[in-house]
């Protein structure tokens, strides 16, 4: 069997696929932005120390920032250009968008297209420490929803001495199609960059996911992936089987305890565009400097896939008039503000026509949120907690195992921003775990 | 509203245009997406949901009107102008909206009465339901006990001999009762025995089963004839408004305990096949008992609610003095049904907590 099949999960909904627009067109250079905001910080990735003055000239992979203290990492201009000077920039987080340093470059290159490099370094026969220590130089972020650095990433893989990798490639919110076109173009080169990831974890296993009704157009991925040894998985496309827990409760047979990540069953997760950056690291010795991201939406002229340097300003990507911008997919993606930036993190950019969400009414219970909740919580009676401000109550009812879908608001006929409520609940919970001093 | 142009079906015809728009209103339209995350919404919101279960009452009000007269129209418009009363009151004083939910509970409320029942006791028990059922509650979704049922539970026990007493004989010859109007206005047409009092003394096979399935026996406006029951629930299941687990526990407790007593006391009740399409117990699990604010919301919740909504009926109908026993089930079912989920998650969470 050229393709692994698994069972699925209880709850979750099938959505709307939506990815027609953007399925079949291939990855373009992205329009040249007007400057670019290349931020210094993430989401526990301290602020790297900027080493350019303003009106100095850059090349493109040049370093501009250096690594901060503990887990940052050094920054490298995306593009040629100018350095305009120290600003601020939005970038996505765990709870959002937050404010960042950010270096100004004006006057930049053309984008490139997605490079098509060769291989330099054949890296099938290095040994997992050499892996190791090229990783642990490199600079490469992991392009989850919310970027840590690769070094991270694979220390606490070793750790928890996991035994799977798994490559997340479901991508399945509607509309996104941008891991897909990665996998069809660039199919090769993730497989390798994945095996190159899994030695350096020191897993047994290595999985790569991806939807079930895409097979057909991964076929070039089946000699690559049996070489490099690591098994292909197609899955249903129920939503949200792309969500880390979720996907190791279909793979593994086994739920994520309670407060917990899935590293605790020895399983780390990683997704196709870490993959193929970490390939291009270390095998071709040359920086991405950008990602593959989706553009689409009722907003714009032209939708489809591009290869977008980090830091192009998210509004000039895709605006829409009279609209507004969303970062990260319709159900877990949040609205960007005006000087939102890409960053690795930036997987889909939707362009949609506003419409104000009409006003909610009381709860009916009539239990479609239950019922669809991937994490099996009730969440009618998470809302009610949040009405009373009951967090023992939410914590006892489990609410820290939240996957946060999305789903329980995409189905509430009374339209209550219900995971909104249930999001804001476990994070004051984690946050009052944290102050308390209670090991995690 | 301004609604994205779709480009992935082409040019619609102009002709059809406002039924499509009406239509879309109620049940086809796709959601635009919404500013407040996340993005996309499914389109079935409170207000379709109540339309559908209207929707799905309608065979019920229709077969009601062909089978008792023009009273039962009456009924209906008299239940919704009380019923209406008190919620445009209620929303006036706390300054809210109108709320959906009275379209189903005023047209619920006058198909499980006696067709012939005056119509001042159906304002009076239609206000009753609105206003203590629900409104003393909070309002819609935070009421404890069916609306309906409360206003039917009222009458039944102020007005005893009215609510015993004002049926009206069916006329199943086309054209039926449909320009009639039965009644006082019509005094040959009542009548004082369902086929359940006659079960209860004993004579339960002067009726056949045939005719309690098409409706041709005497009985609440509603709950007679079941093909229209049956063709409510279908909507209702196809658009998933209605939980079929709910329908099926019912059905199944009631049919396993009916069962069970004909095995040991042969003789002594109705059988099980007769009881079924009698009464009021389809309508009662089909409509009443998929009620979701007053039922649990866990799945395995809603299979023991339906048992035991299923099964507290027999009890009624075989042990009691009363004839029917639905409309008790569901209202002791709906006491429960916050027990039952908090029973249900505790076990949930407890088994996720046992998990390494």
């Amino acid at each position: 069997m050229l393709f692994g099949r698994y069972g699925t999960f209880a709850g979750g909904i099938n959505l709307p696929d939506e990815k027609k627009a953007t399925l079949g067109s291939p990855i373009r250079a992205c329009p040249k932005p007007s400057r670019l905001l290349v931020p210094l910080a993430g989401e526990g990735v301290p602020s790297a120390q900027c080493c350019v003055t303003p009106g100095q000239r850059v090349q493109a992979g040049e370093r501009i920032a250096e690594r901060g203290e503990g887990q940052g990492v050094n920054v490298y201009a995306p593009l040629a250009g100018r350095v305009g000077g120290l600003t601020m920039a939005s970038v996505i987080g765990a709870a959002g968008f937050f404010r960042a340093p950010a270096i100004e470059l004006t006057d930049v290159s053309d984008p490139p297209e997605l490079p098509a490099a060769e291989a330099t370094v054949d890296h099938r026969t290095a040994s997992a420490q050499t892996l190791r220590e090229l990783l642990e130089g490199s600079d490469v972020l992991t392009h989850r929803r919310w970027p840590r650095p690769l070094r991270w990433w694979v220390r606490q893989g070793r750790q928890h001495e996991c035994t799977t990798l798994i490559v997340n490639a479901m991508e399945n919110q509607p509309r996104v199609t941008a891991d897909h076109r990665l996998l069809v173009e660039r199919g090769p080169q993730v497989i390798a960059g994945a095996s190159i990831l899994a030695r350096a974890v020191g897993v047994k296993t290595a999985m790569l996911a991806v939807d079930g009704r895409r097979t057909g157009d991964y076929r070039a991925l089946v000699a690559p992936a049996r070489e490099a040894g690591i098994q292909l998985m197609a899955l249903s496309h129920k939503y949200p089987i792309g969500v880390d827990a979720i996907l190791v409760k279909v793979l593994a047979r086994r739920e994520v305890p309670l407060g917990s990540n899935p590293m605790r069953l020895g399983c780390v997760i990683i997704d196709a565009a870490t993959a193929m950056a970490a390939w291009q690291e270390l095998s071709c010795q040359s920086r991405l400097g950008g990602r593959v991201v989706t553009l689409a939406g009722e907003g714009l002229a032209e939708a489809g896939n591009f290869f977008v340097p980090f830091g192009t300003p998210c509004l000039e990507l895709a605006r829409s008039p009279g609209g507004f911008t969303v970062h990260g997919g319709p159900m877990v993606g949040s609205r960007c503000p005006a000087d939102a930036v890409v960053t690795a993190a930036t997987d889909v950019l939707l362009a949609l026509g506003a419409r104000p969400s009409r006003p909610s009414t009381s709860c009916i219970r009539c239990g479609w949120c239950t019922d669809n909740c991937p994490a099996r919580l009730n969440v009618s009676a998470l809302n009610d907690h949040f009405e009373l401000g009951a967090l023992d109550a939410a914590r006892s009812a489990g609410v820290i195992a939240c996957v946060e879908c999305g789903i329980c608001t995409y189905v509430c006929p009374s339209r209550l921003p219900l995971s909104q409520r249930t999001k804001g609940l476990k994070h004051a919970l984690s946050r009052s775990r944290r102050g308390g001093g209670e090991p995690t | 509203m301004s609604r994205p142009p779709d480009t992935s079906k082409g040019p619609k015809p102009p002709k059809a245009a406002p039924v499509r728009e009406a239509a879309e209103a109620f049940v086809l339209a796709r959601e635009t997406p919404t500013l407040a995350a996340p993005h996309a919404r499914d389109p079935l919101d409170v207000k379709r949901v109540m339309f559908i279960v209207v929707a799905a009452l309608m065979p019920c009000a229709i077969a009601g009107w062909y089978l008792f007269g023009l009273r039962v129209l009456a009924m209906i418009a008299v239940s919704y102008a009380a019923g209406g009363l008190v919620e445009v009151i209620v929303a006036l004083v706390r300054k809210q909206e109108i709320n959906e939910g009275f379209l189903v509970t005023g047209l619920l409320l006058p198909l499980t009465l006696p067709p012939g029942l005056p119509l001042w006791m159906v304002a009076a028990g239609s206000a009753f339901g609105s206003l203590v059922g629900k409104e003393l509650f909070g309002g819609t979704g935070r009421n404890l006990f069916n609306p309906a049922l409360v206003g039917r539970v009222f009458l039944s026990l102020a007005y005893p001999a009215a609510m015993s007493g004002h049926w009206i004989k069916p006329l199943c010859a086309f054209p039926g009762r449909l320009a009639q109007y039965a009644g006082t206005a019509l005094p040959e047409a009542l009548t004082g025995a369902t086929p359940l009092l006659q079960a209860k003394e004993g004579h339960w096979s002067l009726v056949s089963a045939g005719s309690l399935f098409w409706g041709n026996v005497p009985g609440s406006a509603g709950e007679t004839c079941v093909p229209a029951i049956l063709l409510g629930a279908a909507l209702l299941l196809i658009t998933g408004v209605a939980n079929w687990r709910t329908m099926v526990a019912s059905l199944a407790g009631f049919a396993a305990l009916a069962l069970a007593m004909d095995v040991l006391r042969p003789g002594a009740f109705a059988p099980a096949y007769w009881q079924l399409p009698a009464g009021g117990l389809l309508l009662g699990v089909v409509f009443m008992a998929t009620d979701p604010v007053t039922g649990p919301i866990t799945n395995g919740g809603k299979w023991v609610y339906g048992v035991l909504i299923g099964a507290v009926t027999v009890v009624i109908r075989d042990f009691t003095g009363y004839r029917e026993g639905v409309m008790f089930a569901i209202l002791l079912g709906n006491i429960v049904a916050p027990l039952l989920d908090e029973i249900i998650l505790g076990l949930r969470v407890r088994r996720r907590r046992n998990e390494p």
